[in-house]
């Protein structure tokens, strides 16, 4: 009698392919990297207001101008703020600070800041009204949804009186369905 | 590719975990630090370049739309008034804003502007939700009302 012919070991692989796996990895990752901004901010973290009115600015025609960022912002020194924390609005002079490409300055030096930066890079010709040349900078003032409305009204003040007229005012377009 | 394949296909297998594992690393990373901008813009709002901050009040008779801003600490509210009268809500005040700014359309005067004057405590966002008010209604002259300057 012939002897069964003995069945061939099955052999089991059971290791996954990863492959699919990796390359969705790598796309992952393609992803987070080119999306990741690692520029120097001049706009530091602020939540500020909201106005659905707001035009988006036209990306081109702003790279051409020379922008001053002015951020105002709530950072009380040791980053404590029992108001501020327990979502009040603080009034402490203080806790406010003014900045300018990450660095605080207080009023008086914001002033002194803005002539020097004013004068830096003047318009052609003077103008007729102001009998003088005027700043060729524009100010955008980005501050807190909480800030004091004194503050902004200082630097309106400063930006004026250091001949900076070309102002902005920064707000945030609403998401829709919040 | 990597992993793929049995041992017979593949003479030079690699080990391919490390490279996972610092791409799951690499992952994390930035998956962490990823953040969503918000969508960030301006309104203009140019400074006068003759009056100066501190221009004295046009002498003619009174012609603008002015809405003042005051703040109460005890309660930490703001309370608002168009001209005179003391307003309710957001709806109530642009009201207000858009029939007096058809009135002076109408009588051809459309640069009226209106005039945020707001008491240095009152929160930006709530001087900014005028703003936005007069935007909609495409007002085009916005003025804000400035304090007093330094050591006057």
């Amino acid at each position: 009698m012939h002897k069964k012919k003995a069945k061939p070991k099955l052999k089991e692989d059971i290791s996954p392919n990863v492959v699919p796996m990796i390359d969705i990895m790598f796309l992952l990752l393609l992803f987070f990297m080119l999306g990741a901004d690692m520029s120097q901010r001049e706009s530091i973290e602020i939540s500020i207001p909201k106005a659905s009115a707001v035009p988006e600015p036209p990306r081109e025609e702003d790279k051409t101008k020379r922008w001053i960022v002015c951020n105002i912002h709530h950072a009380p020194e040791g980053g404590f703020c029992a108001i501020n924390d327990n979502g009040g609005v603080c009034r402490e002079e203080a806790h406010w600070k003014w900045s300018i490409m990450g660095v605080d300055y207080p009023r008086e030096e914001m002033k002194k800041q803005l002539q020097i930066v004013g004068q830096d890079y003047l318009e052609d010709v003077a103008d007729e009204k102001a009998g003088k040349r005027l700043s060729n900078y524009f100010l955008l003032i980005r501050a807190d949804q909480n800030a004091p409305y004194g503050h902004i009204q200082k630097v309106f003040e400063y930006a004026g009186g250091a001949g900076i007229y070309k102002t902005s005012v920064a707000a945030n377009k609403p998401v829709p369905g919040t | 590719m990597a992993g793929g394949g049995g041992d017979e296909d593949n003479p030079l297998p690699i080990n391919v975990v490390p490279m996972v594992d610092v791409i799951f690393c690499l992952c994390v990373f930035f998956m962490c630090s990823f953040k969503f901008r918000e969508t960030e813009g301006k309104f203009d709002s140019w400074l006068p370049r003759d009056k100066g901050t501190g221009g004295n009040p046009d002498p003619g008779p009174l012609q603008e739309m002015r809405v003042a801003l005051f703040w109460n600490q005890d309660t930490q509210t703001v309370s608002r008034q168009y001209l005179h009268k003391k307003v309710k809500d957001d709806a109530e005040l642009e009201g207000l804003i858009k029939e007096a700014y058809t009135d002076f359309v109408a009588k051809n005067k459309p640069d009226i502007p209106l005039i945020i004057d707001g008491a240095a405590a009152v929160p930006w966002k709530e001087v900014m939700t005028v703003v936005n008010m007069g935007k909609k209604l495409q007002v085009k002259n916005l003025e804000f009302a400035l304090g007093a300057a330094d050591g006057k």
